[in-house]
């Protein structure tokens, strides 16, 4: 008998230039891969949130300590206002709902669109970079669920973000006037014009991974203002980019090898 | 049973009915590759197939057990065996679309629900392999005594189908295929319908043929993981495909947008709108974007990158672009006022569709007067030019933010030492190798890149190889040229120029001081500037061979430029990264022994299970098992080698993968055909298999340097020269496993589906066994191991009874 040889794919696929992708997770720093630990883990999570049903939102508010302090002081963040503001923004009311139960887990969440809601110490990591003040207007690309806007408009004075998939800004937006921020401004729009009406910023997130840095953005941001980007192809990102505007120069840094795992419980095909 | 006056018409139905159905296997097995590199990424494929085609393992296991029941059934069973193996085709590849079944392989190491769909995946497709292989191997027990006929018929088949695979590619959608060649086995199985149960049997055709018409007639979902870069394109607003061509280089795609940019690693100084452009995708990943042209252009985008360095150092006229994709750097070398442009681009849909479709937008890029483009492999086309040129320029290496290991695999035949070697042979006086890549943390592209520069400078006897690099980095990229000639003052000037006027930092360049290299961009990795100094030094080998990822320089032998693992550091990896990441940062490798383990582990239980039936003694079966698998391991891995050796020397990877597997199947097919004339006995396999030894051996040490020494002729004389090459070996390895099954026919008639099983099984083990040696060793210790296999086959016969 013949067996074609599996190895020869290569005749078939010629992607001299291949593109996989990948996101952002700092697990390396806490995570060692102990399965037990995992399960046990779970478990307790499971009990809390089943003994909570009752006292719900006190429920979220414990895995919410829970999860600043062993995913996010336990990591090196240590300012206060970003941690003040994590403990209070609702992460749960950001995931789809069959994902609630592991909202305040330490990895990113599927959100539809092959987007994500990124893990929450990569969120609170991009938050204290960018030094926020109150008196800060910050602009953020990429809103997809809308929590890390959340985040920063507990901080700062305005905060405006713009999401390019049009159903991920509706449900966003929706979200976001439900749970009364009004203090963040939503726009369905390409990302890479910024928003120029509303600049200059005192700091610009990009959340959505892109392979170079939109020359209106550095436009639109302030002299002193930092800006923080995840280079990489939207699910490869392997680095967080650091650029910073100081008397007209820029300047950037690496920051961090980040790695982005997204957890699913279903597979879902385009959203 | 088969009746005197019928049996030559029969036989002859029945050779025909064998032939098209292992033309239909193989056909499928192919498609199913391009299917799961489609939807998926082809490593999965890979994992998906190779348990797939254990089913012929599991043929010989169940025709052992139930032997006697299936063949008294025969008449019955192989028409229905065969045409069910059809409907099958057509109907699991739908199934596995099924929101039961579909998984995403990219979630699989961190979504434990994933491994059930993975599984009932593997069942799905596991079952017109087995159904078509049941056919079969109840031909061979049936007709032992005719097995060089039989095996004949099914290794031509076999490489007919290969050679159809490909018509088929350039004919159908992927989603029409599975239904086309389902065709095939319902073709085979009604030549060989007979009188018994003919009602039934036609009426099960009619149904599987309504089945697939309905299914060619109702396409089913193709649509890619979300996680593909089509996926994310489709995406974006106003996405639109504008084309979608199906054929052997892969589904080419391509998308725009007016929000699809393109504009790798640009200078944070540029100021300018970056336009949009239309991207090119090929199996749902970014292939290549189209240079979008305009009249006001005053700038060229790449000339805010670090790739524009060359062009810093002064014009150049001669430019050689490898793997040239739509032709971004072909603009930018006509934007830099070269005249001579050669392009070399291995896919000629993409030539073609830049040619017609896309000419007015490209402003007929392809057809201008100092661009020629070459439809070819980039090494090939190096090994041939007589030519020397002023800039070889290499295709922007790694994916972005870093690779993850799924190039692992891949055969890079630009990024060995040897290459580089003939770059540098191919250079003008003061010519110029430019190679990109971007950054990745922690650094493996860019050290590589390094240590393969400075090996192959070394292998040339520079003394002095720092006085002739330099490389600088952006934010994103890091691009190193190496000159002919030592730089010299004007040209360290003008580099230091150009990094200061787009916010560059140059990393190294003869007398940089420390501060100079962190200028404008700055990285957490403290090590990487003594490391990159490091490869040109004394120290090279100690850095390489302590450092944490394999960043040995790839060579001809072991052309695996992406392959990073280091087993010994694994552990330090784990450790650092934890398990889920680990597996995400080399991950084609990591599937390559996830796959060899899952088939080590079916295979030994297909093996085994038959032995509680047929007992584990009597009919020698230490022979049966030690000869069917050293026949299994030596076909294959000759085969892997012979395709890789010869992809590189004809050029056209689907063309030469076409001609090395239809060439040796069919001169199998022709050796086992004339082993029906020798007789069955332990001398004559000690002929055969010495000889094929022998010639693996020979060939082991002469082949390359033969293939390098001819390489410059004719296609024609090459295609000749690769035919009987290949031809000569394989007629003798056609021989030994039809003169074996009968052997051990008349030593217990028995043992003859299990020894079919094994060879099943082995041959698969070997595919994955082939791919780690290969990249462990390389394709010279895979021919070695051919060459073992059958001295292993060779030695076994003297353990046979002598009077067999």
């Amino acid at each position: 008998m013949y067996v074609f040889p599996l190895s020869n794919y290569d005749f078939l696929n010629l992607d001299y230039k291949w593109h996989f992708h990948f996101e952002f997770n700092a697990y390396y720093s806490t995570f060692n891969g102990v399965y037990i630990h995992m399960i046990m883990n779970k478990l307790i999570l499971i009990f809390i949130l089943i003994t909570t049903l009752c006292i719900q939102d006190d429920g979220y508010k414990v895995l919410r300590e829970k999860m600043v302090n062993t995913q996010i002081i336990a990591r090196g963040v240590q300012d206060a206002s970003t941690l003040a503001a994590l403990r209070s923004v609702p992460r749960h009311k950001f995931v789809p709902k069959r994902y609630k139960v592991y909202a305040y887990q330490d990895s990113p969440l599927q959100i539809g669109y092959g987007q994500t809601i990124s893990q929450p110490y990569i969120v609170a990591f991009m938050t204290e970079i960018i030094k926020p003040q109150k008196d800060f207007k910050i602009l953020e690309i990429g809103t997809g669920s809308g929590y890390q806007a959340a985040v920063l408009a507990k901080i700062v004075d305005s905060v405006y973000t713009i999401e390019i998939i049009e159903e991920l800004y509706i449900n966003a937006k929706k979200r976001l006037e439900d749970l009364n921020y009004d203090n963040i401004s939503v726009k369905n729009a390409d990302g890479y014009y910024g928003w120029e009406e509303k600049g200059p910023f005192d700091a610009i997130i990009v959340t959505a991974a892109a392979e170079f840095v939109p020359p209106p953005l550095l436009e639109q941001l302030k002299n002193g203002g930092r800006m923080i980007i995840p280079v990489g192809t939207p699910f490869t990102t392997q680095q967080l980019l650091l650029v910073q505007k100081k008397k007209g120069k820029i300047k950037t840094k690496n920051l961090m090898f980040v790695r982005f795992v997204p957890f699913t419980r279903s597979a879902t095909k385009g959203k | 049973m088969f009746g005197r006056q019928k049996i030559d018409f029969f036989h002859i139905r029945l050779i025909l009915a064998l032939a098209v159905l292992s033309a239909a296997i193989i056909s499928y097995e192919i498609q199913l590759i391009h299917f799961f590199t489609i939807v998926q990424w082809h490593h999965f494929a890979f994992m998906v197939i190779s348990i797939a085609m254990l089913g012929f393992g599991a043929s010989g296991t169940i025709i052992s057990i139930f032997r006697k029941w299936l063949l008294e059934r025969k008449d019955t069973l192989l028409p229905f065996l065969m045409i069910s193996s059809g409907l099958l085709m057509t109907v699991v590849i739908r199934l596995s679309r099924s929101d039961f079944f579909i998984f995403d392989s990219y979630t699989l190491f961190v979504d434990r629900s994933q491994f059930s769909r993975l599984l009932g995946t593997y069942f799905l497709f596991f079952l017109p392999f087995f159904s078509g292989a049941l056919a079969i191997g109840l031909i061979f027990v049936k007709k032992v005594s005719k097995i060089g006929t039989y095996y004949f018929s099914d290794l031509v088949g076999a490489g007919m189908g290969g050679i159809l695979t490909i018509f088929l590619f350039w004919k159908f959608t992927p989603q029409e295929i599975p239904s086309i060649i389902a065709f095939l086995p319902i073709f085979a199985g009604v030549v060989i319908i007979r009188k018994k149960a003919r009602l039934v049997l036609i009426s099960f055709t009619i149904l599987c043929l309504s089945v697939v018409v309905y299914q060619l007639n109702r396409p089913f979902d193709l649509a890619p993981s979300q996680f593909k870069g089509v996926s994310y394109a489709m995406n974006l607003p106003d996405a639109k495909i504008n084309h979608e061509i199906s054929s052997p280089y892969g589904l080419l795609q391509v998308v725009s947008s007016p929000v699809l940019r393109y504009a790798p690693g640009l200078s944070l100084t540029y100021t300018e709108v970056v336009p949009p452009s239309s991207v090119i995708f090929n199996n749902g990943d970014w292939y290549a974007s189209i240079p979008p042209w305009s009249k006001k252009d005053t700038t060229h985008l790449l000339n805010f990158t670090t790739m524009a360095l060359p062009y810093a150092l002064g014009p150049q006229n001669s430019v050689l672009l490898f793997n040239s994709g739509a032709g971004l750097e072909i603009s930018q070398a006509l934007f830099n006022g070269a005249q001579q442009i050669t392009a070399i681009e291995p896919n000629e849909i993409v030539i073609s569709l830049l040619k017609n479709d896309y000419a007015t937008i490209t402003d007929s890029l392809f057809f201008h007067p100092n661009v020629q483009v070459h439809a070819l492999e980039s090494r090939t086309f190096l090994n041939q030019t007589h030519k020397k040129y002023d800039l070889i320029q290499l295709p922007l290496l790694g994916t972005f933010g870093g690779t993850v290991g799924l190039n692992a695999l891949q055969e890079e035949n630009l990024l060995t030492e040897e290459a580089f070697t003939e770059m540098w042979y191919k250079l003008n006086q003061n010519g110029l190798i430019a190679i990109s890549s971007w950054i990745d943390y922690p650094s493996k592209i860019s050290l590589k890149n390094a240590a393969t520069i400075a090996s192959s400078l070394e292998s040339s006897k520079i003394i002095d190889p720092l006085s002739h690099i330099a490389a600088i980095r952006s934010w994103g990229t890091i691009t190193f040229i190496v000159k002919r000639s030592s730089l010299n003052k004007t040209d360290i000037e003008n580099i230091k120029i150009f990094c200061d006027k787009y916010n560059f930092d140059p990393i190294l360049l003869p007398e940089i001081k420390t501060v100079d290299r962190v200028q404008y961009n700055t990285m957490e990795d403290g090590n990487f500037f003594f490391n990159l100094e490091g490869m040109f030094s004394a120290q090279r080998k100690k850095i390489i061979n302590t450092y944490d990822f394999n960043i040995h320089p790839a060579t001809d032998n072991k052309p695996y430029f992406y392959q990073f693992l280091r087993w010994k550091k694994f552990p330090n990896l784990i450790k650092s990264l934890g398990q889920k990441s680990t597996a995400y940062i080399e991950l084609g490798y990591f599937i390559v022994v996830v796959t060899f383990i899952q088939v080590i582990i079916l295979a030994l239980l297909f093996i085994i299970l038959p032995l509680f039936r047929l007992g584990w003694k009597g009919g020698n079966k230490t022979w049966v098992a030690l000869y069917f698998c050293a026949l299994g391991f030596g076909y294959i891995f000759l085969e892997i080698v012979f395709i890789k050796y010869f992809i590189l020397y004809l050029g056209h990877p689907i063309y030469s993968v076409a001609t090395v597997i239809s060439v040796m199947l069919i001169s199998s097919g022709l050796g086992s055909y004339y082993s029906s004339r020798l007789k069955a006995q332990r001398k004559t396999l000690l002929k055969i298999t010495g000889i094929i030894a022998g010639f693996i051996l020979a060939y082991s040490f002469f082949i390359g340097d033969f293939l390098s020494s001819t390489v410059g002729l004719n296609i024609e004389f090459k295609i000749g020269i690769s035919c009987l090459l290949i031809a000569l070996p394989a007629f003798f390895m056609g021989m030994p496993f039809p003169i074996g099954l009968k052997i051990v026919y008349k030593m217990k008639k028995s043992n003859v589906p299990w020894a079919w099983g094994i060879n099943g099984c082995v041959s698969v083990i070997s595919t994955s066994l082939a791919a780690i040696i290969a990249l462990e060793l390389g394709f010279m210790v895979v021919m070695l191991f051919a060459s073992a296999a059958y001295t292993i086959a060779f030695l076994s016969n003297y353990i046979l009874i002598r009077k067999y």
